[in-house]
């Protein structure tokens, strides 16, 4: 029986909606641009090679519109398209050791460095009040030890109609090699 | 019969900001926040300076310049969690305050002056405070203004 007095208080569905949350664990790939740390889903990664190894195979392109993509990686099913992290994401230069190819896609994606696997214990929703490009970025955010760090759609790097336009647009430029060479922050160099 | 002005008293929570004062309707302040470290991630949303971790909820902290346009704006100490709504969005921010906040329970909120040149807009009404007239903040109204503009509404 419960006591005279006593106020029972539940959540207001509006707070349950605002707090969405997944709570199921994941592993996930925790990974560094520009000295700002990423997770991405274990599953939706394809393979993680240096950027030594692809640059053998790297072809560089160039479209006006997509200065974060600089190269691919042709292939007979459609070119992978190798996307700057820090072009991206709008950070400050960095210079890319690893490229982290996406499974099920044609997207890869140039990152300073692979900081290990972590497991996921809650992804909650990028609050409403983000507006920006951001929310196509993100699939939420979570929390490792005290660090909010934001969790990577895979999708958000390049867009179909978006890889549509690189398949229409990009043109190789010649002598690539030579190029890849040259080329600061942002290439397929190796880091020093 | 008698038609009555609403006078009902409600609850209101007044700040400094820069050189003035401001208030918020109670309602929509859910509470005072002590201070933590701020977090960033990536993002394009030019009025968010950062987030913090209120009970494993993520909470986007305004940039009090650009909701307020107070670049003299005093020394953050507090956070204010308020809760706005828009259409279906519905959210938690927290505005970097000084720690001077005050709880006023017993003021009546007048109706704002006819806004003659659109700088009110963002004035739900006026809090008469002894001599001060304090003007009452529409955060929803603020934050429609900045997702339309970009601009500090104020």
């Amino acid at each position: 029986m419960r006591p005279t007095g006593c106020i029972a208080m539940k959540i207001a569905p509006s707070e349950r909606r605002g707090a969405r949350r997944a709570s199921r664990s994941e592993p996930v790939i925790a990974f560094s641009i520009s000295g700002q740390m990423f997770a991405i889903g274990a599953n939706a990664v394809q393979e993680i090679r240096t950027t030594d190894s692809v640059a053998a195979v790297a072809v560089e392109i160039s479209v006006a519109s997509k200065p974060k993509v600089r190269h691919c990686l042709p292939s007979g099913r459609g070119a992978t398209y190798i996307v700057s992290g820090w072009g991206h994401f709008g950070l400050s230069a960095s210079r890319p050791a690893q490229v982290i190819l996406l499974r099920n896609s044609r997207v890869g994606v140039l990152v300073d460095s692979i900081d290990g696997m972590e497991t996921m214990r809650i992804l909650m929703s990028l609050p409403a009040g983000f507006c920006g490009p951001e929310r196509s970025w993100y699939r939420g955010v979570t929390i490792f030890g005290e660090n909010v760090v934001p969790v990577v759609s895979p999708s958000g790097f390049l867009s179909p109609r978006e890889i549509a336009e690189l398949d229409a647009g990009s043109t190789s430029v010649p002598d690539s090699k030579a190029l890849l060479g040259g080329m600061a922050e942002g290439s397929l160099e190796k880091a020093e | 019969m008698t038609v009555c002005a609403e006078t009902t008293p409600r609850s209101f929570v007044l700040l400094p900001m820069g050189t003035r004062r401001i208030a918020f309707v109670a309602d929509f302040v859910v509470k005072l926040a002590s201070p933590q470290r701020l977090q960033n991630f990536p993002h394009k949303t030019p009025w968010i300076s950062g987030v913090i971790v209120q009970h494993n909820r993520i909470v986007p902290v305004y940039d009090a310049n650009a909701l307020f346009n107070e670049p003299d704006a005093p020394e953050r100490r507090f956070y204010m969690i308020v809760q706005w709504k828009i259409g279906e969005s519905r959210d938690l921010c927290a505005i970097p305050v000084a720690g001077e906040c005050e709880l006023v329970s017993t003021g009546s909120m007048t109706p704002a002056k006819p806004d003659l040149d659109g700088q009110r807009r963002f004035v739900a009404g006026l809090l008469l405070m002894g001599r001060d007239e304090i003007e009452v903040l529409d955060l929803n109204e603020m934050i429609r203004a900045l997702r339309a503009t970009g601009e500090p509404p104020l």
